[in-house]
C-alpha cells in the first residue's frame, strides 16, 4: 500500500512537471489538485494506520514535505500568472524529494514511545516545513538565474528567492527552538557535542552566509542567487546523510 | 571611523568568519563520528564544557584546541558584530537609516545576547549526566546538592531498559505513567520532592533534576526478566542562563518574522511583469 502511494503521487506530481512545462494552465491546475489530495490522503493514512504523524523516517517527512511544497505551488497557481516558470522548478523541486525517496524503504517510522510529544512532534514538523520553503526559495532563484540574461528587469525573483529562505529560516530556527526545549526537558542540557548538533548549525550558519553576502552590484547579486540556490539542495544533503547512521 | 574599526565592521570580515566557522564545524562534525573520538566527546557531553577543558583528566588535547579556536572564531564574530552595530548606530544618528534596518539592528543585537546565552551554558553552572539510581540510593556532588530515590515505577517490557532511547516502541515502554520519585536537597537541607516522568523533570530555581531513561540495574549481566528491577539515569544540572536564552531566542525568532513581512514586498517592481 505504502509503495502504491508513493508510485501514485510521484506520477501525479510529474504529469504536473509535463503540464507546466507544456503550458496547460487548467490541466495543470486538476493535476495539481490531484497531486495535493492524494499527498494529503497518504499522510492521514499512515497517520491512522500507525498512530503517529508522518514525520520520522525519510519516507515519510519527504511525503509531508513534498505536500507543503505541493500546496505552495497551488497557491501560486491561485495567485493567476504569477510565477509560472517558477512553478516548474518547485514541482522539479518535489521530483527531486520523491527521487531521493525511491532509495529508502517505503515503511512507516518505528513507533517510538515518545512520539507523541508535542516538541518532537513541532521540531520535526516544523524542520520538514523548512525543507519545503528552503527548496521552493530554490526554485524562484534557480529561474532568477536563468532569466538574468534575458531580462534584467528580473530582481523580483531573487527578491521572492531571498523571501522564501527566511520564511524557511524562520521555521528551522523554531525547530532549532523547540529542539533545544525537548533537549533540556530529555537530556538536562539544551546542546549536546554530537553529528546531529553540528548537522543543525551548519544549516544555521549556511542560512547566515547566504543572508550577509556583501555588495549591491550584479556580481554580489549572482553570488548570493547561487548560494540561495543551492540552500535547498544542501539542507536536503544533510539530512539524506543524517539519515545514513 | 578608522580604518581597522573599518575592517573590524567590514561584511567580509562577517561572510570569512562565517565561512571558517562553517569548516570548523565542518571538521567537528566529521571528529564527531570517528573512533577516534567518539569516546572523547561523550566525556565532553557528561560534565560542564568549562569543568572538561580545564580538567587535566578528560578528553584529548586535540579536541580541546578545536573547541579553543571554535570559541575564538565566535569571539571574532562577535567583535565584527559589535563594530557592525555601532558603524550602524553612527549612520542613524546622521538619519541615514531606514526604519527596516533599524529593526534588523536591534534583531543582530538580539541575536548577540542569544549567542551569549548559548555560551553561558557552557561556561556557567554544573552538570553531570549518566547517574544512575536505584530506589533508596543517593548521590552527591561537590557543590553541596545531593538526589535520593525514593521510589520508582516501571510500566512496560523489562527487555526496554537494556534498549536505546530510540529503539524502545510503544509497547516496550508507557513514559506517561513510569516515573522516579526523587528529592533534591542542599547540604542537609530538603530543597524539593517530585514525581518525575520522562521529559518532565524537577526545576528548583535554576537546578534540574532530569530523568533521562530507566535502565538495568549497575551490574546487571543477562536478559531482563519481568521482575528484574527498573533503575534509572539522571542528569543533574545549573544553568544560570536558561531562562534569559529560552526567552530570547523566540525573541530573536519574531523579530526575523516582522522583518520578513516588513520587507516582502519590493518596492517599485510589479510582481506579474516579470515571470509572464
Amino acid at each position: 500500500m505504502l509503495a502504491t502511494l508513493y508510485y501514485s503521487i510521484f506520477i501525479l506530481y510529474f504529469l504536473l512537471l509535463l503540464t507546466c512545462i507544456i503550458g496547460f494552465k487548467k490541466i495543470e491546475l486538476v493535476t495539481c489538485i490531484c497531486a495535493v489530495t492524494v499527498n494529503l490522503a497518504g499522510l492521514l493514512y499512515i497517520y491512522t494506520s500507525s498512530g503517529t504523524l508522518p514525520l520520522f523516517n525519510i519516507y515519510e517527512s519527504f511525503l509531508f514535505s513534498s505536500f507543503i511544497m505541493g500546496a505552495t505551488g497551488l497557491f501560486f497557481l491561485f495567485k493567476g500568472n504569477f510565477a509560472i516558470k517558477v512553478r516548474r522548478w518547485v514541482w522539479a523541486g518535489s521530483i527531486v524529494l520523491l527521487l531521493v525517496m525511491s532509495f529508502f524503504p517505503k515503511e512507516v517510522s518505528l513507533p517510538v514511545y515518545d512520539h507523541g510529544y508535542s516538541y518532537i512532534v513541532m521540531f520535526h514538523a516544523f524542520r520538514c516545513i523548512a525543507l519545503s520553503l528552503m527548496l521552493v526559495s530554490t526554485a524562484w532563484f534557480v529561474q532568477f538565474i536563468i532569466q538574468r540574461e534575458m531580462d534584467e528587469r528580473t530582481s523580483m525573483l531573487s527578491h521572492m528567492g531571498r523571501n522564501y529562505l527566511v520564511l524557511a529560516s524562520v521555521f528551522y530556527l523554531a525547530a532549532e527552538y523547540v529542539g533545544i526545549i525537548w533537549c533540556q526537558k530529555g537530556w538536562g542540557d539544551f546542546w549536546m557535542w554530537s553529528q546531529t548538533f553540528f548537522q543543525s548549525t551548519l544549516v544555521v550558519i549556511y542560512l547566515m552566509l547566504a543572508f550577509h553576502i556583501p555588495g549591491k552590484g550584479r556580481k554580489a547579486e549572482d553570488i548570493r542567487s547561487v548560494i540561495g540556490a543551492l540552500s535547498g539542495i544542501f539542507f536536503l544533503t544533510l539530512i539524506i546523510l543524517r539519515s545514513t547512521y | 571611523m578608522s580604518r581597522v574599526s573599518e575592517k573590524l565592521s567590514s561584511m567580509y570580515l562577517t561572510v570569512w568568519t562565517l565561512v571558517f566557522l562553517a569548516v570548523w564545524i565542518g571538521l567537528g562534525l566529521y571528529l564527531a563520528g570517528s573512533d577516534a573520538y567518539i569516546k572523547d566527546f561523550r566525556v565532553m557531553n557528561n560534565i560542564l564544557v568549562r569543568d572538561w577543558l580545564f580538567s587535566e583528566k578528560s578528553g584529548s588535547g586535540f579536541l580541546k584546541i578545536w573547541f579553543a579556536v571554535l570559541c575564538a572564531v565566535m569571539v571574532v564574530m562577535g567583535i565584527n558584530l559589535i563594530f557592525c552595530s555601532w558603524s550602524k548606530i553612527f549612520k542613524i544618528m546622521r538619519a541615514r537609516f531606514s526604519r527596516n534596518q533599524l529593526f534588523m539592528l536591534i534583531v543582530h543585537g538580539i541575536f548577540g545576547f542569544v549567542a551569549l546565552g548559548h555560551l553561558g551554558g557552557f561556561m556557567l553552572g554544573f552538570e553531570y549526566n549518566d547517574i544512575r539510581l536505584g530506589k533508596g540510593i543517593k548521590h552527591h556532588i561537590k557543590e553541596g546538592y545531593e538526589i535520593e530515590i525514593k521510589d520508582v515505577l516501571f510500566v512496560g517490557n523489562r527487555k526496554a531498559l537494556a534498549k536505546s532511547k530510540r529503539d524502545i516502541s510503544r509497547d516496550d515502554l508507557d513514559y506517561t505513567k513510569s516515573y522516579v520519585d526523587v528529592s533534591l536537597s542542599r547540604d542537609g537541607e530538603l530543597l524539593k520532592e517530585q514525581r518525575l516522568y520522562l521529559l518532565k523533570p524537577m526545576n528548583h530555581k535554576d537546578v534540574h533534576v532530569t530523568l533521562r531513561s530507566f535502565v538495568l540495574p549497575e551490574g546487571f549481566i543477562g536478559e531482563p526478566a519481568p521482575d528484574t528491577e527498573a533503575w534509572a539515569m539522571f542528569t543533574l544540572s545549573r544553568n544560570p542562563a536558561l531562562k534569559t536564552f529560552l526567552i530570547i531566542y523566540p525573541v530573536m525568532i519574531a523579530g526575523i518574522f516582522i522583518y520578513l513581512v516588513m520587507t516582502w514586498r519590493k518596492p517599485h517592481i510589479n510582481q506579474n511583469s516579470n515571470n509572464k
